[in-house]
């Protein structure tokens, strides 16, 4: 007996030695600038001085104020501009790249090639050179204008970019255009649906439409939920393009002032580090809530088949 | 699979969740090349103009290597500055601004290196008070700057308006914005929107000293401004954009007024912008129209201008080649080869023997002319806000509030007379 679980260490020590390389990174990398930015949320930080204790006060200024000091509209702005975001594009972005996945899985002739060129924009979306492009399409004499305007007629067309009721929107199709990542899942996904399915219910007189809702959305119920938690966490970090598209500024008026670029605003600008630290935490907590949210509301709504 | 899913969401969460951890970079292997890093912000010219005289000292100096970190503007400056510097890990030359203040204590003092390795005797008595904080020589200045107008003169002559004059009322100033106006095709505007500068503190700043109520007095720790001031110069932009004189809100916030590449002079799309004299040879630099400077409005009455010094050359007391590296700040201000180079983008050489090497480009020496006129049109430089950066940041805020019509410019005012207590108090 004894033996055998001495064994069965040595066995795994080798198992463990290899996990040491994450593990020290993992310690030193992650779990203590955590518990660091733990310490420093509860703190008035500028960096140049060391952190003074300030208790909960970071975190009463974002919700109530204090004596002191009244509330952060900032914040709470920056919240409201972030979760407006967030909750249009991520469905918006779901049912766009559902649809290209759908005609992707179609056999057709160099189906490949068009599987790669609609991935494009999403190895492209998240770089600088995009954001600006971005700004000069929808900037009050960019593309989009031109077009709108010698083609439409249209005249006095608002700078969506610099146009505090369309900003978020050029940002929101900014992020749908990036569908390429869900799309390969989706993709894979359709593909692991079992032909017979569909053979079977057209025998049985069901159209696409019918097959679509009652064949196609179940079985694809668990990537669905997957897609929609992934990119519900990413969305809540968006930062470049926001930062890049207002050129730093959140503007105008504060109406792409993502979370994370108010963050590093506060921290890095305003060299508020100890708030910046309380922001992080509570961008931790309002994004495990909302996964957990998704978790717990799934059991209705995905279907993981007999099979597993 | 659920759980697979759950684990795997959860992983990724924790992974990418905003705690990142810096990456220390690689120092250079060689041990007999001392690498001196300088870290500034400026672009296009700037940058060119800096790498020149960077190859001219490492000719003369062949075991030095000087590495340049350039951001395109001074937030970003800044913001990485203060990072490398909290990392233990900051640049050796800071190039900083009005706001060396706050970055005193992590600064070298010059003045036990004057006669060494740094020149001080050349330098102009005024420049060096500038740069003085509690008794210790802080920062080098780079040489003297004004703030001013620019105007696009070859688009001015092209739709046939009279040029205008170099000091003018306000009230003359406005009449000239609508002779402007009037001779302009559609979509191209007199003035640009000064609110979206980034330092828009700077023309709020001349404003409150031409009314004699300056923003900050550091002895008292007080301000002069009242809500009412804030709102008569919300209400004097408000005016300007009613009719047409400055471009509606959501145009003129889609130029962020950094620099060159975003300034809507440059763009063609205004005729007269806030500038800084050393920025006028870069920004020649990025067009082919003429540009001339006029005086900001109302600054012979006053003399609310003033001659700060432009940047500082600063050094991280904790730099591990302080000899080296203040020799090379000798070579950047008091060296005849460099100052020749470098022009007046820093500013105005503040040195005698920088001065004595002449310039040869033509917009140096419309600085110079500028200067000449401006010059008495100043007055003491008062003194900065603290805790710039956030200063501007809400002070550009309100201003849009007002501009895109959420606020008043009453209410505006009074929330830039708040914003001014809660920077001071702070």
């Amino acid at each position: 007996m004894n033996l055998s679980k001495k064994r069965r260490l040595q066995e795994n020590l080798g198992s463990y030695m290899f996990l040491v390389p994450w593990l020290i990174g993992f310690f030193l990398l992650t779990l203590y600038p955590m518990g660091y930015s733990l310490y420093l949320s509860f703190t008035r930080f500028n960096i140049r001085t060391p952190p003074q204790w300030i208790g909960l006060n970071n975190y009463l200024v974002m919700f109530k104020g204090t004596e002191t000091l009244s509330r952060d509209e900032r914040f709470l702005n920056s919240m409201w501009v972030t979760f407006r975001f967030v909750f249009i594009s991520v469905p918006v972005k779901l049912v766009f790249a559902l649809v290209v996945a759908m005609l992707m899985n179609k056999k057709l002739r160099l189906i490949g090639l068009y599987r790669a060129l609609y991935y494009i924009p999403t190895l492209l979306g998240g770089s600088v050179a995009i954001a600006v492009l971005w700004r000069r399409l929808f900037a009050s004499d960019g593309l989009l204008n031109m077009i709108l305007h010698t083609i439409f007629g249209l005249t006095n067309l608002p700078a969506w970019i610099s146009n505090p009721t369309y900003a978020l929107y050029t940002l929101i199709l900014l992020a749908v255009w990036q569908f390429g990542s869900p799309m390969i899942i989706f993709l894979a996904g359709l593909q692991q649906i079992p032909r017979e399915y569909y053979e079977a219910s057209a025998v049985d007189g069901a159209g696409p439409i019918r097959q679509f809702f009652a064949i196609t959305l179940p079985s694809l119920s668990p990537i669905i939920f997957f897609n929609f938690v992934m990119q519900m966490i990413s969305a809540f970090q968006s930062f470049t393009q926001a930062f890049i598209v207002s050129g730093g500024s959140g503007g105008p008026l504060d109406s792409t002032m993502f979370y994370s670029l108010y963050l590093y605003i506060k921290g890095f600008g305003f060299s508020e580090m100890g708030y910046a630290s309380a922001m992080a935490w509570v961008l931790l907590i309002i994004i495990a809530v909302l996964t957990a949210i998704s978790f717990k509301s799934s059991g209705t709504l995905v279907s993981y088949g007999s099979g597993e | 699979m659920k759980k697979t899913m759950m684990v795997l969401a959860l992983i990724t969460l924790g992974a990418l969740v905003l705690f990142g951890a810096g990456t220390k970079e690689t120092k250079a292997a060689d041990s007999d090349v001392t690498t001196i890093r300088w870290a500034y912000w400026g672009s296009g010219q700037r940058v060119e103009i800096s790498q020149k005289a960077i190859d001219i000292y490492q000719s003369r100096h062949p075991n030095i290597r000087v590495n340049p970190e350039v951001s395109g503007g001074a937030g970003d400056h800044f913001v990485k500055v203060d990072t490398q510097l909290a990392g233990g890990n900051g640049p050796d030359i800071i190039q900083v601004g009005g706001n060396i203040p706050d970055y005193a204590d992590v600064l070298l003092d010059f003045f036990p290196h004057a006669g060494k390795e740094i020149n001080l005797s050349v330098i102009d008595p005024s420049a060096i008070d500038s740069g003085t904080i509690a008794g210790r020589l802080v920062g080098i200045s780079t040489g003297v700057n004004m703030p001013a107008l620019v105007y696009n003169k070859s688009l001015v002559e092209r739709i046939g308006a009279p040029l205008p004059k170099t000091a003018m009322s306000y009230a003359e100033f406005k009449e000239y914005l609508r002779v402007l106006k009037g001779k302009l095709p559609a979509g191209i505007y007199p003035m640009q929107d000064i609110g979206v500068l980034s330092s828009n503190s700077t023309p709020f700043g001349y404003w409150s000293r031409y009314n004699g109520t300056p923003l900050y007095d550091a002895a008292t720790m007080s301000t002069d401004v009242r809500p009412a001031d804030g709102q008569r110069y919300l209400e004097l932009f408000a005016e300007y954009r009613r009719e047409g004189l400055v471009p509606p809100a959501d145009i003129a916030a889609g130029y962020a007024e950094n620099n060159a590449d975003t300034s809507m002079v440059i763009a063609g799309k205004a005729v007269i912008g806030f500038l800084w004299t050393n920025m006028l040879s870069g920004y020649q630099a990025a067009t082919t129209d003429e540009l001339a400077f006029i005086e900001l409005p109302g600054a012979a009455e006053t003399n609310a201008l003033w001659q700060p010094p432009s940047q500082f050359y600063a050094v991280n007391k904790d730099s591990k080649n302080i000899a080296e590296t203040v020799k090379f700040i000798d070579f950047l201000v008091n060296d005849p080869e460099a100052a020749f180079v470098l022009g007046s983008d820093r500013g105005t050489p503040a040195s005698s023997t920088a001065r004595a090497a002449g310039s040869a480009s033509p917009a140096d020496q419309k600085v110079i002319d500028y200067m000449n006129v401006a010059g008495p049109h100043s007055s003491a430089e008062t003194d900065h806000v603290p805790n710039d950066t956030e200063f501007n940041s809400t002070l550009y805020l309100i201003y849009q509030r007002v501009a895109f019509g959420q606020i008043t410019p009453a209410q505006g005012g009074q929330q830039i007379y708040e914003l001014l207590l809660r920077m001071i108090g702070k």
